[in-house]
């Protein structure tokens, strides 16, 4: 009798075990630090961009093919696959005020200009509507803006040299804003502009080995920050798809 | 109530072949939920709080704002809480929101400065500021009601 029951329990924890194992476990989820809350475009399997004539040289100048590179990282690496370079009528959109564009087909516009907060390097705008009664806000237009007080490096070896910022990572990082995730739902929680927050979670942490990850709060400090896509980004965004 | 055929596939099979089946049914009943319940927390849409934050007009079916995020150079920022906002005012106005600078002084007065980030009222608009591990003040986060 005890020996027709013994194996029986076992086997029972046996399979018990192996669920257990190979099921992603909650406690390996993303924690509250760094969940954020996307908000998505009408249709983000397709979203245009386009050039606009302030960045520096002319068409298909060096800076606008960093910019095309590091949004090929996002198509060819994530979820929402689809950025498409909108290459008709390029140029002379006004900068300022992304909801006056949203009657625009072009989703985003990217720009070289002066954002007007000093130390920030690049800025990522969105015009977005908060339906209340569906609880749910989607975006119509953003733009991707490059400081023009600073110098731009346009190599594409993630090592500019001192004093210059690589337009390739601020692109991915801006585009990265782009797949619709920015600001977190709640300041309190550390939700934090749309980037992995440094504390009290490792992520990001200043001088850390995660600290080049693309959606980290960006210190585009030339050589100490890396050219992504780090595996954290690559699969944070692709669970919210 | 168990089949009369049921009982007899347990006799056959004995309960070291069921073992294993249940094994995994108990499994799944205790990890499922708690993935369940994590994944449902976390998605929650931000556009009623950035909306209540920035004192936008919620009386429509739709409720429009610009919403943007500034990335800094390295060791960049502001020493006081009320300079990084002062610093934003061009921002604001270049986007369609002028406040004076008395305006902007009493929203910070008025912001809570316990937590990190740190969210600055205005009407129309909220400025999300964060203390860096330098000291520093930086706005990261603007919404405005559009």
């Amino acid at each position: 009798m005890m020996n027709a029951r013994l194996p029986g329990f076992l086997t029972l924890l046996v399979g018990a075990a192996i669920i257990i194992a190979f099921l992603p476990s909650s406690a390996l989820a993303h924690d509250s630090y760094y969940w954020f809350n996307p908000i998505g475009w009408d249709n983000h399997a397709d979203i245009d961009y386009k050039i606009d004539a302030s960045i520096p040289g002319s068409a298909g100048s060096a800076f606008e093919d960093r910019i095309h590179s590091s949004v090929g990282r996002w198509n060819s690496q994530c979820c929402i696959g689809t950025f498409h370079f909108d290459d008709v009528g390029n140029g002379d959109r006004a900068f300022n005020d992304p909801c006056n564009w949203k009657e625009d087909a072009t989703d985003v516009w990217v720009f070289h200009a002066e954002i007007g907060i000093p130390g920030v390097v690049g800025e990522n705008f969105h015009c977005t509507v908060y339906h209340q009664q569906q609880d749910y806000t989607d975006i119509h237009s953003g733009r991707v803006t490059f400081d023009e007080d600073y110098t731009w490096y346009t190599g594409d070896d993630g090592n500019p040299p001192a004093g210059q910022y690589s337009v390739a990572d601020v692109a991915v990082h801006e585009f990265g804003h782009d797949t619709g995730t920015f600001k977190g739902g709640n300041a309190t929680e550390g939700t934090s502009g749309g980037h992995w927050v440094p504390a009290p979670s490792t992520m990001c942490a200043s001088g850390g080995a995660e600290s080049d990850w693309t959606m980290c709060g960006p210190t585009f400090d030339g050589e100490g920050y890396k050219i992504p896509l780090e595996p954290h980004d690559i699969d944070t965004f692709q669970d919210f798809y | 109530m168990l089949s009369v055929r049921a009982v007899e596939r347990i006799r056959r099979w004995g309960p070291a072949k069921l073992a294993l089946p249940l094994g995994l049914l108990l499994a799944v009943a205790i990890v499922a939920p708690g993935l369940t319940q994590e994944s449902g927390e976390e998605r929650k849409d931000p556009g009623r709080e950035w909306a209540l934050a920035a004192g936008c007009d919620l009386s429509g079916s739709e409720v429009p704002m610009s919403v943007g995020e500034f990335d800094y150079a390295a060791g960049a920022g502001s020493k006081t809480l009320e300079e990084a906002v002062l610093e934003s005012s061009s921002v604001l106005s270049s986007e369609g929101a002028s406040y004076s600078e008395q305006t902007l002084r009493d929203a910070v007065a008025a912001a809570d400065t316990s937590t990190n980030p740190i969210e600055v009222r205005l009407k129309g608009a909220a400025l999300t500021v964060e203390r860096t591990s330098d000291g520093l003040y930086q706005v990261t986060q603007l919404v405005m009601c559009a």
